[in-house]
């Protein structure tokens, strides 16, 4: 059933989001790359300010109950909330979901850097009509359709 | 003149809507999903590419009836701002094909992780602990190519005799 609440919201919520970094140059990982190089905190501040926001409404829907299984560690222990490869699956062995999220991380972290941006500062960027990050789109979206198609299966055999 | 946007109130606002999108509007499962742009990405063209081309390609939970629309968000809302302000400009790049094939990669290791930077966050505020690894990675994997940056660049200052 196509929820509607979830289209509107998923793209108002883009909408301000993409408003917002690009008037205040959000990235993040900008901002580890800066302070490791030039010592720079100031685009360091938005993972941590996201952070917060995040927790602040998690807390308060927690009050209210709309956040049963927040925070998840307390009821989940190290258990990954679902998204990778194999991480929906109770069964599925902690050192694979640590493997991958090593494997992803520092993956996304070199590759990021080295574009120039986190994905998030890339749309913006290609938004703003910076030819590199449209082809950088490209790739992503093309990457998406392959990792689906190839690689996941790839990585369940595997594991 | 509109007042400027800092980098901690655009902070505040994206990890906020990114929780509220969950706790009022639904945007789940799987939990801690209100934004990533790498798997929101997945799930539009996944989404797009099963109907057109009537595959099955997974997507998130969330995205199995109508696909969630954040990267189109993301891409009007960052093109608003840059017309509004007169910094919409067409730039060139010499290297086209070492910018899609950096986006392919980002994409493949993001999804691994199963999170771009902005959901490994929002896992974290969660409550997610395997995302705190995650988030280490980032940090680990960002100073990586920072230091291949930085030693790139000082080889060229070398070789061009300190110019």
């Amino acid at each position: 059933m196509v929820q509607i609440e979830v289209l509107l919201a998923t793209l108002g919520a883009g909408l301000i989001i993409g408003y917002v970094a690009q008037r205040a140059r959000m990235c993040f990982v900008g901002g580890i790359r800066d302070y490791f190089l030039v010592k720079d905190t100031h685009l360091l501040k938005a993972p941590v300010a996201f952070l917060i926001g995040a927790v602040a409404i998690f807390g308060v829907a927690y009050l209210f109950s709309s956040a049963p299984v927040w925070p998840w560690a307390a009821t989940k222990a190290l258990l990954p909330i679902p998204g990778a490869p194999l991480s929906g699956a109770a069964s599925t062995p902690l050192w694979t979901n640590v493997f991958l999220a090593v494997l992803g991380g520092v993956g996304l972290g070199l590759f990021s850097v080295l574009a120039g941006g986190c994905p998030l500062r890339q749309h913006v960027m290609a938004s703003e009509g910076d030819k590199s990050s449209i082809s950088y789109l490209g790739g992503f979206y093309v990457g998406a359709v392959v990792f689906t198609a190839v690689i996941l299966p790839f990585i369940i055999d595997v594991l | 003149m509109q007042k400027k946007i800092t980098i901690v109130v655009a902070g505040l606002i994206t990890g906020a809507l990114a929780a509220i999108a969950q706790v009022s509007f639904n945007v789940l499962p799987p939990y801690a999903y209100g934004i990533c742009v790498a798997c929101h990405a997945r799930d539009l063209i996944n989404w797009l590419v099963n109907h057109a081309a009537g595959l099955n390609l997974s997507v998130a939970g969330v995205s199995v009836a109508a696909p969630v629309l954040t990267v189109i968000g993301l891409i009007v809302g960052a093109y608003i701002a840059s017309a509004r302000n007169h910094e919409f400009k067409f730039k060139t790049t010499k290297h086209p094909l070492k910018s899609f094939i950096y986006g392919f990669l980002v994409m493949v290791f993001a999804l691994i992780l199963g999170a771009c930077p902005l959901r490994t966050i929002l896992r974290v505020a969660y409550g997610d602990i395997i995302a705190v690894v995650g988030f280490a990675a980032i940090a680990v994997g960002v100073i990586i190519g920072a230091g291949l940056i930085k030693w790139s660049a000082q080889r060229g200052l070398n070789r061009t005799g300190g110019m």
